[in-house]
């Protein structure tokens, strides 16, 4: 970054601009396996801040990195390519919540569960359910098209994105989409950000669409002595039908972790599903004894169903703790990121996880499985010595493996954690016929190439370690 | 600080490199952290307190203001470690992270004046050692150094800046007839704010020993009003090896203790509603949430805050906070009162001279702000005005 760049924005922002040792290393990573400096952080307070650091850095033609709660998996909020880090969590305020036109309008900045929580009192929300609820970022969610354990019957966030305010790569700011539930005006603008993942501009409103809150709810734990069953009972349940707002599935790698992590007290069997309805109160109640039926039908070996939130709630709480937990499991392995959020078809989910475990045994690195089963979009972790070059080579050719498999069964490589780096040359595999139009876009919005370079398509490897924030290098010209 | 590059050592965060590696980032102490709540900054978050240390130890950054004031900027108040799903020590190596700075004598001005104030006068506030004596009733500048069952070590922040605390202590120990001394200006700093900057431990605990033998008779129990002594006294001196040869008590486990043997009778009841604030050093750190609400039980139905016990949020106080970017720390303070006021809370009681000065100070701002008034009280005091003594 010239001087002239760092004088002008040092006078923009104030306190705001940042170019210290700590901030720099601190905004290096995120949750995802890589670290690169930013040469600056900023922090605007609102768009028209937004839009003036864009032109500065579209006039000097220095990158920009978008970042919300940098909760993200994937290596989106990294700054592969240094250049200034916009760190958007002081754009945080709830704007407007209308129940009576169903939607809220919100800075990125807010966090999902600050949103839900004052959603909440007018007895609606948004259904997102990421894992990262209580630190993540609306803005981060809609960049990634976000979702979580809700999405088999709420959807993502592109479900729920009406408009956007948008800055875009040369500073212009552009409003898309609609404050109406329905729109056919034009091109859907507001979709093409959702995903974007920084690559064409920086989002700095959001209108969401919101939902009602259900009357009631219940769970069940289902557990199974094989892996197998529980693929079958999830496929029974879609075709049963019944749609229920959660089911997630936990391999026994993932049972140990959570138990061991939030003494969860889950039962140490090869899998289990836990599995939520909700809607109105009979039928919920309905739903939830049918859920149970077809379990038992399936081979389960054990159902506890509850209507007590202190009692589910402990078993969501459990399953959102298997990523970080996972770290526990084992004194000399770390868990890393990798292969994080494949999705297949719902019908092919046992499938899929009775082949990650095989390639888990024939690469010799423990994978841990766990997910969304209802909507076919599952998690897996690995647990490896981060020190050893060696075992990020076996992860690297486990993670290929991986995709290949999962692209076999007609899956996707990321089904809502996004692409950053680290799925960067698989969803160019998968997206083969759509890179040359996705770079159109890219090349058309942003002439420059200031956004968030060197990721998804623009990934030049096909291998994805590099640039580690863990104390190893690998090399793969050996 | 010089121009030259400086690298820490790593003798004291190696042993908790593993802990560095342990964190995923998820971002989980985001959601507590109030250094992060106070400033949005990341460098502030527990998790990139993680990856300084790790920068640190690897050799990747080199120490410099920014990474000091990053490294300082922390409560020390645990919420974190008690959020982490994957139990990473992040006190510990923040602790380590501190001790490494302190090797190269790179702590935040503020805190390093603190520091030379307990040098040249015995406490961090500067005062000179006689004023430890200046607010002590007559009856207990009687009892001075001459030896009792009980020795009262009122720490620094009561000796300092709060007589109605230091008053009030000895006034029950009259009423109950409690046989006790107390080291007045030959007390010594118990070292917390040695600990806190991370300074080495070496010399804890020897000064106060070297005192407790010249009482005679040798006092059986300290008893101390101030959870960031006691946590000292009760934990960091066994730690490191320091046997005071006594038994080491916050004083309301003892002042409880008098009132179930009936040396101290319960005379009234407060009116209104009383919520506990739940220190940091005493709760997560000590993990004393019981034994403070039976005593308060004694006067007053205890209402709870939303987050309470090991939930309990920081008052801004801790970890040298205070004096390192007092902004933060008030505004924590501030927000605490915000949830009292949800509560429609009329009496904030802790345990703590350091939360009730952080209280005291927001609730006055609070007052202007909203007309709100809060009762902002030490457990001591509640004890002082509501009980009597056998023959009284």
């Amino acid at each position: 970054m010239s001087e002239e760049m760092f004088k002008e924005l040092q006078e923009l922002l104030g306190e705001n601009f940042t170019t210290s040792t700590a901030a720099r290393y601190a905004y290096s990573s995120d949750a995802s396996i890589y670290r690169a400096m930013p040469d600056a952080v900023a922090r605007p307070m609102n768009t028209e801040e937004v839009s003036k650091i864009v032109k500065l850095a579209n006039k000097y033609k220095v990158p920009i990195t978008p970042r919300g709660a940098g909760t993200g998996l994937c290596g989106a909020a990294v700054p592969i390519k240094g250049g200034i880090t916009l760190d958007m969590q002081a754009m945080n305020k709830i704007k407007s919540i209308t129940p009576e036109n169903l939607f809220c309008i919100v800075e990125p900045g807010v966090i999902y569960d600050h949103l839900n929580n004052e959603l909440k009192s007018a007895g609606y929300q948004f259904p997102g359910s990421p894992g990262s609820a209580e630190a993540a970022n609306i803005g981060g969610m809609v960049s990634l098209n976000a979702s979580g354990m809700r999405a088999i019957k709420y959807g993502a966030t592109r479900d729920y994105v009406l408009g956007l305010e948008v800055v875009l790569p040369t500073g212009e700011i552009m409003k898309v989409g609609t404050h109406t539930l329905k729109n056919s005006s034009g091109y859907q603008l507001e979709k093409l950000f959702v995903g974007s993942e920084g690559t064409l501009g920086i989002i700095t409103e959001v209108t969401l669409k919101i939902v009602a809150l259900p009357k009631a709810v219940a769970a069940a734990l289902v557990s199974f002595d094989k892996v197998e069953k529980a693929g079958q009972a999830i496929s029974n349940i879609i075709a049963h039908p019944i749609i229920p707002s959660s089911m997630e599935i936990m391999d026994n790698t993932c049972i140990t972790a959570a138990n061991r992590g939030i003494d969860a007290g889950l039962p140490d069997v090869p899998a289990i599903l836990i599995i939520e309805v909700d809607g109105p109160i009979e039928e919920v109640g309905r739903e939830i004894r049918q859920v149970e039926e077809v379990c038992k039908a399936s081979g389960a070996t054990e159902i506890i169903v509850s209507d007590d939130k202190a009692v589910y709630g402990l078993w969501h709480e459990a399953r959102k703790s298997v990523l970080p937990a996972l770290g526990g499991y084992s004194p000399e392995l770390k868990i890393v990121s990798l292969a994080d959020d494949m999705g297949v078809p719902i019908s092919r989910v046992a499938q899929a996880v009775i082949g990650f475990k095989e390639i888990s045994d024939r690469n010799k690195v423990i994978i841990a499985t766990y997910g969304h089963a209802s909507d076919g979009n599952l998690h897996t972790k690995f647990l490896i010595d981060p020190s050893k070059e060696d075992d990020w080579k076996r992860a690297e050719k486990a993670v290929e493996e991986i995709y290949d498999l999962v692209l076999s069964l007609d899956g996707t490589v990321t089904g809502e954690h996004g692409v950053g780096m680290a799925k960067a040359p698989y969803m160019k595999k998968e997206r083969a016929t759509a890179i040359k139009t996705m770079k159109a876009i890219k090349d058309a919005l942003d002439p420059n190439n200031i956004m968030n370079p060197g990721k998804m398509f623009e990934w030049e490897s096909e291998h994805i370690m590099f640039s580690l924030r863990y104390p190893a290098e690998v090399n793969f010209d050996e | 600080m010089s121009d030259d590059k400086k690298y820490i050592k790593g003798d004291k965060l190696k042993a908790l490199y593993d802990q560095t590696l342990l964190c995923t980032s998820c971002g989980y102490c985001k959601s507590v952290c109030p250094a992060f709540k106070g400033t949005l900054w990341d460098h502030n978050t527990a998790r990139s307190k993680m990856v300084l240390a790790y920068g640190l130890l690897q050799g990747d950054i080199p120490v410099d203001d920014s990474v000091v004031q990053s490294i300082f900027e922390c409560t020390t108040c645990g919420d974190c470690m008690r959020r982490c799903p994957s139990n990473v020590k992040t006190v510990d190596v923040l602790m380590a992270a501190r001790q490494e700075l302190a090797g190269l004598h790179e702590v935040p001005e503020t805190m390093e004046l603190a520091l030379e104030n307990i040098e040249k006068h015995g406490n961090p506030q500067g005062e000179p050692a006689s004023a430890r004596e200046e607010f002590l009733p007559d009856e207990a500048k009687a009892k001075l150094r001459t030896g009792g069952d009980v020795l009262v070590f009122l720490g620094c922040v009561a000796s300092n800046t709060d007589m109605k605390v230091t008053s009030a202590i000895f006034k029950i120990l009259e009423r109950a007839g409690v046989s006790y001394t107390t080291l007045g200006e030959k007390e010594p700093c118990c070292g917390f704010l040695n600990y806190l900057a991370g300074y080495d431990s070496d010399a804890f605990g020897k000064g106060l020993l070297e005192q407790i033998e010249t009482l005679n008779p040798r006092p059986k129990m300290v008893v101390t009003p101030c959870p960031g002594c006691y946590r000292t006294l009760h934990h960091i001196y066994p730690e490191n090896g320091v046997d005071l040869g006594l038994e080491s008590k916050h004083i309301l486990e003892f002042f409880d203790e008098l009132i179930e043997k009936g040396d101290l009778t319960v005379t009234k009841k407060l009116e209104g509603n009383v919520l506990y604030h739940d220190p940091c050093d005493l709760g997560r750190h000590a993990e004393m949430y019981d034994e403070p609400r039976k005593l308060l039980s004694h006067f007053a139905e205890v209402k709870e805050f939303k987050f309470n016990r090991d939930k309990s949020h920081c008052c801004g106080g801790g970890g040298g906070l205070q004096s390192t970017n007092y902004d933060i720390s008030s505004s924590m303070a501030k927000a605490r009162l915000t949830e009292a006021n949800e509560l429609e809370g009329d009496f904030i009681v802790s345990a703590c001279p350091a939360c009730k000065s952080m209280f005291s100070n927001a609730a006055s701002d609070f007052k202007k702000e909203t007309g709100k008034k809060f009762k902002v009280r030490d457990l001591v005091e509640i004890v002082h005005k509501n009980t009597k003594g056998k023959e009284s």
